[in-house]
Parts: structure tokens; C-alpha cells; sequence
């Protein structure tokens, strides 16, 4: 067992899978020299060579076209988008090419590709680096999404993505990046499609993902400590596939849902996540469903502003409280 | 490759069914054609053959649950499929149920009544769903919410209540009447869990004698025709096909070619609009020697002889009695008929079978005194004698309609060739 920050997992997940099976290869803007702007990367290009780990040039279609290339042709691709936003700059590889190689070529090809990006705010890049863009990938048919917000999540859920035969996206959080958190030794492999129980409580469910987790759970504290009121915390962690049985049981449990969504409002996933509750665990409902989100605005480099923007523990224990009552 | 089993379409209506019990177990090797397990519908018990071959790995429906049509209930490997996971093979993501794409929800079948209360007090849908399940007494609870000044009835009070029995119905009044009799207790000597089929034909009746305005009305048939038909045919029917001929081939005949002159009484209303069938696919009802009563439908009834439909009839009867009616021989029925002669009644009067708008009943057909008109003068003779009666939606026509069906049906019965018409068939 080892602290280690959410960056150095990052590190860490890849060497794992890199180690594991040599068709793993990574690439993308100064990831193997410089380690990654982010730092996310150091040591990879010591340990495993130029040949395994490539700077690409400032491309995004560049690096994605390379890496469904290979992806096709028999490797296990890794491919940083360094900025979550520049997902938009090769969206038509994202939307229609990796996603829709199996189904098209009725399963001759596979595209076993992650792309790990740098996604959401709080770090003061302003509105072009900041948004948090979980929701424009969740609603592509052909990709799974994951998003962890520990360390050791980073690790079993980049496995599993490097082992997952068809795409997978995997939003890292910018701002978790320097948070640390306990890992164990040894091979972690996550599964896919799983959701976490952070916080078990009676009274109320609340659904984060990524830097909004730890902001629900001081949330949670707080409305135990100040309000009596008993939340539970839910790490939704893959919005496809989803956990749906996770989120309903607890529902079915607790009668309340709160989503927490850093996405901007409309059409965020707690959106998806509302509609699927509202309709299979209507009458466990014993109250409204609230989204606790962005506003849909684009997001300020200000930092008071950029605070105000992205909900806050402070905002999801206002919210919970006048619904429950506290 | 792993391949799945689902819940096969059991009917154009039928929307699941329950498993009633799995002849392989898993890890049992599955041959096309195989058993693989029996369903029971609202209506019918299948079994259900595999399309495919494998091992039986995994049941998902165990015995006596229910699954969807469409729903996957088993998964047959190839017997290759172990658990090894091969270098770069991804563990597999957690399958939640798995559903059609076009079901990715699964939205919940009951209704626990209405969002408002007495008061127009709002209720949560999981109050709605506990004061519903625990039988508890809304107007109670109503009350109780606007004692406390609350602006709605949610889970808390309503648990409240089921804590405090407050708002059950079966607790004792508050007043200090002594009560003047005690009810004495009933031994109950045993108790009859109703089946499936059962249940589902009781909320059926239930609910078509609940919302549709039944009339009934009969009329009495002279037979004798008939039955002289009969008496000289008997032999030679049952030497051709094995079984004798009743009275209720002639009915059905009779009421197909009634329905030519009357359509309303073949066809679908649903409230507001009354859609008259092109064809005649009459539903008989058969009783499964007290075990339930079913009623299997004759299609395109109106094409048939006697003969043909007489036929017809036995068929469907043999195949419900032995349990091999498919849903689509239980659905479709645009009239129906219950027989219920067998025990020497006068007359029954029968539930509508929604949305059917009528539903003939013929009974017990026996020697008795009637008028006979005859150019001497009026005598009273022997005659064999019935009552045939029409349960119909007074929504859908009116009584003097039905009357003019009955009195041609009536006419048809007593006056037809029959005789020339069988003999062409026999």
C-alpha cells in the first residue's frame, strides 16, 4: 500500500498495462519527453522508449488518426487529447470513425483505443480548456466513458479500458490531478460499468463524478453534522455503461435523488440519470429529483467567477437541505 | 460465442411470462429441438424448445419468475467458453439486465392511484405507493396532514401511520360503545391459491363486469328440427369423424349466419368507437373440468359448415383440455359462446368479453309442452325446447338491436335446411 497522487496514478496505469502487453502503445502532444503538460506522464518514455511512447505533433486528428490506425492493425493504443475541450477538434473521428468500425464492418475491425483527456475546470483556463465535456461522449453510440476521481480508480479503470476490446474515453480531472489517495500494490484491474457507494446513508442518494465526488462528500458531512440529514454518496465513475441497478437500489432505499454534474445544465447526465429514475423508480420517489449543475454559460478564467460557476459543497448542501428539509 | 435465450413472442397480446420450470440445469449440454423450459401466460402453458446448441451456462429466470418477451433468460455457451481470460481480453463490464434497445427503460406496470388526495392534498409517489400497498385509509391520513399543517402527504407520514396503525382501516374505533356481538370465527377447512390463469381471467371478468352496462335478454328456440337432424345423422357423424355431434355447432352456424343481418353484435368497441370485424372468429368457451375456463377461438367462423365448424370446435376443445393452445388460438375472438348445457340450467347469463360486445349463452335443451300452430288449429306437443340468451355492451347497440339478432338467430335455428346442408358434408 502507497499514497500517491491521482497524476502519478496516471503514470502508474500505464506502465502497468504497457508492462502487461507489449501491443500497448501511447502517444500524443509532449507526453514522452516532457513527460506530459500535466506531468501526468514522467518516466514512460525512460522506461519504455521512443518506439512505445511517441510526441506527436499538435494535431488532435493527427494523433487520433494514428491511433485508430493502430488500433486497427492489431496495437492497444493510448491517445492523450491533452485538453478534454479538443475532443471537439477531431469529434468526427470520435462520433464516427472509432465508434462505428465494429458495427460497420460487421465486426471484421476493432478499434481497442482509450483516450485519456484532461477534462473540467477549476484550474483557470477559461471557457476554450475548462469545460467539462463528459456529457458530448456519453451521447455517441459506440464508445464508453469512464471518469474517476481517486487514484486507485485511475489505475483499475485505465486497465480495464486498455483491456476493453472497443473504445473507451477516459476523462481525467484536471483539478484531481495533485489530490492523493491510498493504492495497493500489485496489479489493479477495475471493471467497467461499475459504480461506487462512497458514503452510505438513509435519507437521500447523491451521484457525482470525478471532482464533483469530493465536493459531494463534504457535502454529505456537512448535512450530517449541521442538518441530520443522512446522504448517500454514489461515484457513478462510468456514465456508459451504466450502473443503473446501483443508482435504482439505492433510490428505492432512500426515496431522494440529487445529481451533481459539473457538465454545463441542459443535457448533462444526470439529465440521463433523472429520466431513467423517474421512470423505473417512480413510485419509490418521495420527493423531486435536483440536478446540482454548471449554469449553461461558458465557463469564466476568473477565479471567484469559476467558483461560482461549478457547484460547490456548500451549493449541493443548500440544495439537499431545502428539499429535505433540514 | 456465447448465445442468449429469451423470452420468445408467446402471442400478437402476451407480454411475459412466468417460468414455471427448467428441464436442463446449467452446465447441461442443449441440443436444438430440446425442452428447455415451460411458461406459463396468462392464458396458456408452453414449452419452450432451444434454437440453439451449447452448454447451458447461466440461468437468469429461475422457476417461477417472470421474465419479458425479449428478455434474456438463460445464455447457452459453446463449451469452450471458460473463464479464462486470454492476454488484452477486457473483464467483462457488469451486465445490468439486458434489454432491447428499444426498452432501455423499464417502466414500472402498476398504478397506485391518483397524485391528489381528498382536499387536493398532494401525495409523493412513494406515499401513493405505501398507502395503496398497507391499505391504509387516505381520508385518515388527509386529515392527520392537515392537523400538522402539512402541505403534502409524503414516505415519512405515511410510515408514521403504519407505525401508529393510525390510518388502517381495521383499527378500532376511538368511541367507547362496547361492541354488541362479536362475529363468530369461521374454520376455514382449506384454502384455494388461485393459478395464474385463474387470477388473470378473474381481473379480466372483473373489470369487463365492472365498466361495461350488461344486458342480457333470451329467447326461447324450438330444437326439434335440429335434433331430428341429429338423431338420424348420429351414426354416420360418428363413424366419420369419432366424436358426436352436438347442439352447439348448429348455434355457432346459426349465429354466423345471424350476424350477417346484424354486424354490431361482431365487433370492438372501445369506448368511444364501435369497429365492426369482416370476419366472424368465434371464441368458445370450454371448461376445464372446474379447473378454470378458457376460450379458444375459431377463426374466420363464418366460412364453416356445420360439419366444418363442428369440426373446428372439437379441435380447439381437444387442444385446450391437453393444454396445447398457442396464444394466438386465445386471441383474436370477435363473439363468443359459453355452452353451459351440460347440467340441465335454463339459462346463463354470461360476462362480455372486452372488447367484444356480446356474448351468446345456450343451455340445457330438453323435451317440454309448447304451442305448435298448425293449420288445424293450436296443440300443445312435446317439443325439444331451449333458451339461447345474448349478454351484450348496451354501449355498443340497443336492446331492440339485440332483440331482432336473437329473433333471426331464433328463425335461423328452427327454420334452416339443416339437413340439406349436412347432407353434403356426410
Amino acid at each position: 500500500m502507497a499514497e500517491l497522487t491521482y497524476r502519478d496514478a496516471v503514470a502508474r496505469g500505464i506502465a502497468q498495462e504497457m508492462e502487461r502487453d507489449e501491443r500497448v502503445v501511447f502517444l500524443g502532444e509532449d507526453v514522452a519527453k516532457a513527460g506530459g503538460v500535466f506531468k501526468t506522464t514522467v518516466g514512460l518514455y525512460e522506461r519504455f522508449g521512443p518506439l512505445r511512447v511517441r510526441d506527436t505533433p499538435i494535431s488532435e486528428q493527427a494523433i487520433l488518426g494514428a491511433a485508430i490506425g493502430a488500433a486497427m492493425t492489431g496495437l492497444r493504443p493510448i491517445a492523450e487529447l491533452m485538453f478534454a475541450d479538443f475532443l471537439a477538434v477531431c469529434f468526427d473521428y470520435v462520433a464516427n470513425e472509432m465508434s462505428k468500425l465494429r458495427y460497420m464492418s460487421n465486426g471484421q475491425l476493432s478499434c481497442p483505443l482509450v483516450i485519456r483527456t484532461g477534462n473540467g475546470g477549476g484550474v483557470r483556463f477559461g471557457a476554450q480548456h475548462s469545460q467539462s465535456v463528459e456529457n458530448w461522449t456519453m451521447m455517441i453510440p459506440g464508445v464508453k466513458v469512464v471518469a474517476p476521481s481517486s487514484p486507485v480508480d485511475v489505475i483499475g479503470l485505465m486497465a480495464a479500458a486498455v483491456r476493453d476490446p472497443d473504445p473507451v474515453i477516459l476523462h481525467e480531472h484536471k483539478a484531481l490531478y495533485a489530490i492523493k489517495g491510498e493504492v495497493p500494490d500489485g496489479e489493479i484491474v477495475d471493471t467497467l460499468g461499475t459504480a461506487k457507494i462512497l458514503r452510505a446513508g438513509r435519507d437521500c442518494t447523491i451521484v457525482a463524478l470525478a471532482l464533483m465526488v469530493p465536493r459531494a462528500l463534504e457535502a454529505a458531512e456537512i448535512l450530517q453534522r449541521d442538518h441530520g440529514v443522512d446522504a448517500e454518496v454514489i461515484d457513478v465513475r462510468s456514465l456508459v455503461p451504466l450502473d443503473t441497478q446501483t443508482i435504482l437500489g439505492s433510490v428505492a432505499k432512500t426515496g431522494h435523488l440529487f445529481t451533481v454534474e459539473e457538465n454545463p445544465r441542459l443535457c448533462g447526465w444526470g439529465a440521463e440519470i433523472a429520466s431513467i429514475v423517474a421512470d423505473e423508480a417512480f413510485w419509490d420517489l418521495d420527493g423531486p429529483i435536483v440536478r446540482i449543475t454548471t449554469p449553461h454559460i461558458p465557463l469564466p478564467a476568473a477565479d471567484h467567477l469559476e467558483d461560482l460557476a461549478l457547484p460547490s459543497s456548500a451549493r449541493i448542501v443548500d440544495k439537499v437541505r431545502r428539499v429535505m428539509g433540514g | 460465442m456465447a448465445s442468449t435465450i429469451i423470452m420468445p413472442q408467446l402471442g400478437e397480446t402476451v407480454a411475459e411470462g412466468k417460468i414455471l420450470v427448467w428441464f436442463k440445469s446449467v452446465g447441461d449440454e442443449i441440443k436444438e429441438g430440446d425442452d428447455l423450459f415451460e411458461v406459463e401466460t396468462d392464458k396458456v402453458t408452453i414449452e419452450v424448445q432451444a434454437i440453439v446448441a451449447g452448454r447451458l451456462s447461466e440461468i437468469r429466470v429461475g422457476p417461477g419468475a417472470t421474465a419479458k418477451v425479449g428478455e434474456v433468460v438463460a445464455v447457452v455457451g459453446d463449451g469452450a467458453t471458460a473463464n479464462a481470460s486470454t492476454r488484452g481480453d477486457a473483464p467483462a463490464a457488469k451486465s445490468a439486465p439486458w434489454r432491447s434497445p428499444f426498452e432501455e427503460v423499464s417502466t414500472p406496470t402498476d398504478r397506485f392511484g391518483p397524485a391528489k388526495g381528498p382536499n387536493g392534498i398532494h401525495m409523493t409517489p412513494l406515499a401513493r405507493r405505501l398507502i395503496v400497498q398497507h391499505g391504509l385509509d387516505l381520508a385518515m391520513l388527509a386529515k392527520e396532514a392537515d392537523r400538522r399543517g402539512a402541505k403534502n402527504i409524503d414516505g415519512a407520514a405515511v410510515r408514521a401511520a403504519i407505525e401508529t396503525h393510525l390510518a388502517s382501516p381495521a383499527a378500532p374505533p376511538a368511541a367507547v360503545e362496547p361492541p354488541i356481538r362479536s362475529e363468530l370465527p369461521v374454520q376455514e377447512s382449506d384454502v384455494i391459491t388461485l393459478n395464474t390463469m385463474r387470477r388473470k381471467t378473474g381481473e379480466r371478468l372483473a373489470e369487463s363486469w365492472r365498466t361495461i352496462p350488461h344486458v342480457f335478454q333470451a329467447i326461447e328456440v324450438d330444437f326439434t328440427a335440429i335434433d331430428l337432424v341429429r338423431k338420424t345423422r348420429k351414426a354416420a357423424f360418428q363413424k366419420a369423424y369419432g366424436f358426436s355431434l352436438t347442439y352447439l355447432p348448429f348455434v355457432a352456424r346459426a349465429t354466423c349466419l345471424a350476424i350477417v343481418a346484424f354486424p354490431q353484435v361482431n365487433a370492438r368497441f372501445d369506448g368511444n368507437a364501435l369497429a365492426l370485424s369482416q370476419d366472424v372468429n368465434l371464441g368458445v368457451a370450454v371448461d376445464l373440468d372446474h379447473n378454470g375456463v378458457i376460450v379458444p377461438v375459431v377463426r374466420e367462423s363464418g366460412d364453416f359448415t356445420v360439419i366444418g365448424l363442428a369440426k373446428a370446435i372439437r379441435r380447439q376443445i381437444d387442444k385446450a383440455r391437453a393444454g396445447k393452445l398457442s396464444p394466438d388460438d386465445l386471441s383474436g375472438a370477435t363473439y363468443s359462446i359459453s355452452n353451459n348445457g351440460a347440467f340441465g340450467t335454463s339459462f346463463t347469463t354470461p360476462i362480455i368479453n372486452a372488447p367484444q360486445v356480446g356474448i351468446l349463452s345456450i343451455d340445457a335443451i330438453g323435451l317440454k309442452p309448447a304451442v305448435v300452430s298448425t293449420p288445424e288449429g293450436d296443440f300443445v306437443a312435446p317439443r325439444m325446447i331451449g333458451i339461447v340468451g345474448q349478454s351484450f355492451d348496451h354501449r355498443a347497440f340497443d336492446g331492440a338491436y339485440s332483440a331482432a339478432f336473437l329473433s333471426r338467430l331464433k328463425q335461423i335455428l328452427e327454420t334452416r335446411d339443416w339437413a340439406g346442408e349436412i347432407s353434403s358434408d356426410l
